[in-house]
């Protein structure tokens, strides 16, 4: 997988947009240096899937919790659907302070393998996927809402790693709204047939 | 959530539909399709999904994601087609059995097939020219102008994150002439995002009011039993009001407040709700009667609920017979977080069985309010099964106990509950009044088996809770003062003929007997031990004191002779 991912990140690299992010948004490139932060997480959100939005204070809460410690968290904004107004709006709406990425090439859902909102994927400075999936089970499955979460994955997981241990769990199901089909050669696909 | 009521006759008077109602059950796929080609927005999907999905999903409706355009339901169409295929959508939890009910939000197997079939062929928008014009939802009110249009007080905030909010807000109900009668409410929420559902009631007594008053933010915490309480209806997410039956009134005593007992769940951004409530009101004095049982009585209160911690399978079974013609027109399924489903099936004499209410999947969520389509008339001696099923297992992700831990009957929604609200109708008022004296007469039977004992830890942390006016945790002197006044008003204006102050000296006749005696009786047997002591030794006291005073006496006689 490991020798793969730097083809995904080059042919994501010639896509992104050259010129410069707006403030409060950064460019996939820049987001993809992962050796400039000791962790990485790109966080597939959305402005109307209600599940994302009701994560939405946790999520930034664990980017206020660990930014000072070298991890660079991200709102990923994939597919075609959204102009940077749609999500500077979502911002104020849900009081967002974290990056935000556009990505309606979905580019890192290709990268990435997710398929959900909200759904979390996790980068050492490597560029070694350590995590994918759920913020927290709060959400059992749609429609079923715990009282409280009982498992706080994604805070776990960067926990662990930022102590260098092993991620309790390095993959989890995320429970969400849909991201669109990536379509063409994702990580998954990547992973599973290496010789295409 | 839970409530017992002054007159649980008016309980099923707000029976509410939801929002497929403008468009009910519209399904265009009754037959399967016999083309292969694969569906397109324009030719099939604009009509259900306009017709079934987006009265509540638009703008305003009061559901999350919008589906007003191809655009908004092309991006969705993965979920659509998950959440119908997993029946999650459209919310509607009763199985489809031999009664129907107003408003059912259900789609074939054959439509949910085209859903997912459209999803799977990536959405096409199909001919561009023939795609149906979206629905245009405008803000009237469903059965015109209301005659009352009351809003909630002041306004409350619902904080961005953090655990469902269950509060009661009290809205006073200006002065009517007399003989006016409530003929149905609609609701209208602020907070789209996180309003989930409202229950409302009459309270005639003021003692909402109070708790309001004392408490420091608006309305008033927690879901307390309060028997001064008389509910009239209901709103979920997506619902239009029905108005009651013709010929039904609620009547208004002056001076009555309206309670809202509100959920809301946070949704991810603060929101401020204050909401709008219209009352429909009439002058015409009521022509039919009607009565709401709650079976089996109190929400489950003489039901014994002990449910152990890990049981995946808890079971209660509640068996009710008609003691006369009546017709059935609304029932009203309540339990808690860990119940999972719940069956009414009605037996009648001529052996003819129905099941008329099969909810499989309970969701805690979604406290719907079941009217009839068409109001059942039921002959005398039909027998009513009612089953309730509870996983208190780790496995449940509705348990509010992690790990487990025994749940019993109780107020709180972390404690349970059982309890189907069945509404009966009759033109005649002596069938009706038979009816509730037979009802009496069946709980009370129930009353001399009944295991009360879980009902002293739920009244314990009740009566604690309904002390402490001000929620700050310590009950004062004041409070309890407070209280009791407030206790003896409702008393003295309570409905003496209502179901429930009927049945309470019953109930704490037997919680005496077999609950509070029981524990008292091992210290009465101390105290009549120890009384029996004491009395001996003083019996043996004033007896040697006697004795000495004698001797003395014999003494100084003796020195003086």
């Amino acid at each position: 997988m490991r020798f793969f991912i730097p083809i995904a990140i080059a042919l994501a690299g010639l896509a992104a947009a050259e010129e410069p992010a707006a403030p409060g948004f950064t460019a996939i490139d820049d987001a993809l240096r992962f050796d400039q932060a000791s962790l990485t997480v790109f966080v597939f959100v959305d402005t109307d899937c209600p599940i994302a939005n009701a994560m939405a204070p946790e999520i930034e809460r664990i980017f206020c919790d660990t930014k000072a410690r070298g991890v660079r968290l991200y709102r990923v904004y994939a597919g075609p659907f959204y102009d940077n107004n749609a999500v500077i709006q979502h911002a104020a709406d849900y009081e967002y302070t974290a990056p935000a990425i556009l990505d309606p090439e979905m580019q890192l859902v290709r990268l990435t393998g997710a398929l959900i909102t909200p759904e979390a994927v996790v980068y050492d400075a490597e560029g070694n996927r350590r995590y994918r999936g759920r913020i927290s089970d709060l959400y059992a499955d749609l429609g079923v809402k715990r009282q409280a979460a009982s498992r706080h994955d994604l805070r776990e997981a960067i926990e662990a790693l930022l102590n260098n241990r092993e991620v309790p769990r390095a993959e989890t199901k995320a429970v969400g709204c849909f991201l669109p089909k990536a379509g063409g050669a994702s990580e998954e696909t990547l992973r599973e047939e290496p010789q295409s | 959530m839970s409530r017992t009521y002054r007159n649980p006759l008016a309980l099923a008077f707000g029976i509410m539909s939801l929002c497929a109602a403008a468009h009910a059950n519209y399904d265009p796929f009754a037959a399967p399709r016999t083309t292969d080609a694969p569906p397109t927005f324009s030719g099939e999907i604009a009509a259900i999904v306009y017709n079934n999905c987006t009265p509540c999903h638009h703008d305003g409706g009061g559901a999350p994601i919008p589906l007003t355009s191809y655009e908004q339901i092309a991006k969705r169409a993965r979920m659509i087609a998950q959440v119908t295929g997993d029946r999650i959508m459209p919310p509607w939890k009763a199985a489809q059995g031999d009664v129907s009910f107003l408003n059912e939000r259900h789609l074939s197997d054959d439509t949910i097939a085209v859903l997912s079939a459209w999803a799977d062929a990536g959405a096409p928008l199909g001919d561009a020219d023939a795609v149906p014009t979206a629905p245009v939802f405008d803000s009237k009110w469903t059965h015109g102008e209301p005659d009352l249009v009351l809003s909630m007080e002041e306004p409350f905030t619902i904080p961005a994150s953090g655990p469902d909010i269950y509060r009661g807000f009290v809205v006073r109900i200006p002065e009517l002439p007399e003989g006016t009668y409530l003929r149905g409410i609609e609701y209208r929420p602020k907070a789209l995002l996180s309003a989930h559902h409202t229950l409302f009631s009459l309270d005639a007594t003021g003692e909402s009011r109070a708790m309001s008053e004392a408490s420091k933010r608006p309305g008033f915490g927690g879901m307390e039993s309060n028997l001064s309480l008389n509910r009239v209806g209901g709103w979920a997410v997506g619902s239009i009001s029905n108005l009651y039956p013709e010929g039904v009134g609620v009547p208004l005593v002056p001076g009555t407040d309206l309670i809202l007992s509100t959920h809301f769940h946070p949704g991810g951004k603060e929101e401020i709700e204050q909401a709008e409530i219209g009352l429909y009101l009439t002058q015409e004095i009521p022509t039919r009667h009607m009565v709401a049982l709650d079976v089996p009585f109190g929400f489950g209160l003489l039901a014994g609920i002990r449910i152990p911690a890990g049981d995946p399978d808890y079971t209660i079974h509640e068996h009710f017979e008609l003691p006369v013609d009546a017709t059935l027109f609304g029932i009203s399924p309540h339990a808690h977080y860990i119940a999972k489903s719940m069956h009414c099936e009605a037996t009648l004499p001529d052996g003819t069985a129905m099941t008329i209410i099969s909810v499989p999947r309970w969701d805690f969520a979604w406290q719907e309010q079941y009217r009839l389509k068409e109001p059942l008339p039921l002959p005398k001696g039909t027998k009513f099964d009612l089953t309730f099923v509870y996983d208190n297992s780790a496995d449940n992700p509705a348990n509010p106990h992690n790990p487990p831990m025994e749940i019993t009957y109780g107020p709180q929604t972390t404690d349970e509950m059982a309890c189907m609200t069945m509404a009966f109708l009759s033109d005649s008022e002596a069938a009706i009044d038979t009816l509730r004296q037979d009802y009496i007469a069946w709980v009370k039977e129930d009353i001399k088996h009944a295991d009360l004992s879980v009902m002293v830890g739920a009244a314990r942390q009740q009566r604690k809770e309904a002390l402490d006016l001000n929620s700050d945790g310590h009950i004062s002197l004041s409070e309890i003062w407070t209280r009791l006044s407030k206790a003896r008003a409702r008393m003295s204006r309570a409905d003496a003929d209502s179901l429930q102050m009927q049945l309470l000296p019953e109930i704490g006749k037997r919680i005496f007997l077999t609950v509070i005696l029981p524990r008292l009786l091992p210290y009465i047997a101390v105290f009549v031990a120890l009384l029996a002591l004491g009395l001996y030794g003083l019996r043996r006291w004033l007896r040697a004191a006697r004795k000495r005073k004698q001797e003395r006496r014999a003494e100084e006689f003796a020195e003086a002779a």
